[in-house]
């Protein structure tokens, strides 16, 4: 069944069939708030709420565009709002503070032309790009978090985030721009 | 080529999202600019580390614990006590307030029927108001009320 005839019965009064619509975009909409709300514990939870909204939104749906455009929408609002309520992010960035080893390391790491995929995948490395990812402006966080941890192309993203492909572009230039900052000076720029 | 639009096609080139055109000038630039291409390797090298952040799985139970909730304030929402609660409430504040309403016709119609009973003996006793002599406020009778007799009168003329 088509996510317009599902919503359409659903709006109808058949709301056990939503369950069908939580199938289908659980796993995408979990891994948007997962990773743009950091390794915490309450990220189900966090999910859980965004779907009752969308539960709750549905007679609002007014057919006009794709459900699952409107319904990513809405969990990417849900998911700053809630983040920012919460105060998400992970583990205050301290680079200032960490080990010059570690930070001599990190940017011998970002230099390198040939890393291996276990050395991308090291804790520490891993640590502080995600730290630092955490202090980027809400916006620059989501946009990277949809393009480079969860693999969404420009166009989709425009949609996601109701924003031209133009502005997503230049959304994505400005925070790795900023992200390579912190990661480098220390986040002390700007 | 120069280095402030070479800065704008990194972004763009580790996306795969430019022209042919643009990546051949860019790799160009890359060969006289230093700078721009180890920005290129650094910006490169943190978009493969975000990529290959740890990702979890959701529990197996998810869908059933957001149906449930779902359910559970469907319930609420149609709860028929609460409902009924509420409009009980409601009806328990117009009932107050029509039996205060009923209570203030009925001083003033009793004030009507008996005001012009009151002899001018009893003038200088009577507290100053009708609502006053209806319940009875004896204490007026004994304090030493200087009422003027005009406003008594134009008082009593607003009834009568």
């Amino acid at each position: 069944m088509e996510d317009r005839e599902l919503i359409e019965k659903i709006i109808q009064g058949q709301e056990d069939l939503f369950s069908i619509i939580i199938d289908k975009y659980k796993n995408k909409v979990f891994s948007i708030i997962y990773s743009f709300c950091g390794q915490t514990s309450d990220c189900e939870d966090i999910a859980q709420n965004v779907f009752i909204k969308i539960f709750k939104a549905l007679p609002k749906f007014k057919f006009e565009s794709e459900f699952s455009t409107w319904m990513y929408r809405i969990v990417i609002n849900e998911t700053i709002t809630i983040s920012k309520k919460k105060k998400h992010n992970v583990v205050p960035l301290d680079i200032n503070n960490s080990e010059d080893e570690e930070k001599s390391n990190l940017i011998d790491f970002l230099k390198s032309n040939d890393n291996t995929e276990r050395e991308l995948m090291q804790k520490e490395t891993q640590k502080m790009v995600q730290e630092a990812l955490g202090k980027l402006k809400d916006n620059y966080k989501m946009v990277l978090t949809l393009r480079d941890i969860e693999d969404y192309s420009y166009e989709e993203i425009a949609k996601m985030m109701d924003a031209s492909v133009e502005n997503v572009k230049i959304w994505i230039f400005r925070a790795r721009n900023r992200l390579k900052e912190i990661l480098t000076e220390g986040g002390n720029l700007k | 080529m120069n280095c402030n639009k070479a800065q704008e096609l990194i972004s763009q080139y580790i996306d795969n999202e430019l022209s042919a055109q643009s990546v051949s000038e860019l790799l160009k630039h890359f060969e006289e600019c230093d700078k721009c291409r180890q920005d290129y390797i650094m910006l490169k090298n943190i978009k493969a580390v975000l990529s290959k952040a740890p990702k979890k799985e959701l529990s197996s139970d998810f869908t059933a614990s957001v149906m449930n909730k779902i359910k559970s304030e469907n319930i609420e929402k149609d709860d028929n006590v609460v409902m009924f609660g509420s409009f009980f409430n409601s009806f328990k504040k117009k009932l107050v307030m029509a039996a205060g309403f009923l209570f203030i016709v009925a001083s003033s119609s009793f004030f009507f029927m008996h005001g012009n009973n009151v002899t001018q003996q009893n003038q200088d006793n009577y507290a100053s108001t009708g609502i006053e002599y209806y319940f009875g406020y004896n204490n007026y009778y004994d304090r030493d009320i200087d009422i003027d007799n005009d406003d008594y009168e134009e008082y009593i003329s607003m009834f009568c």
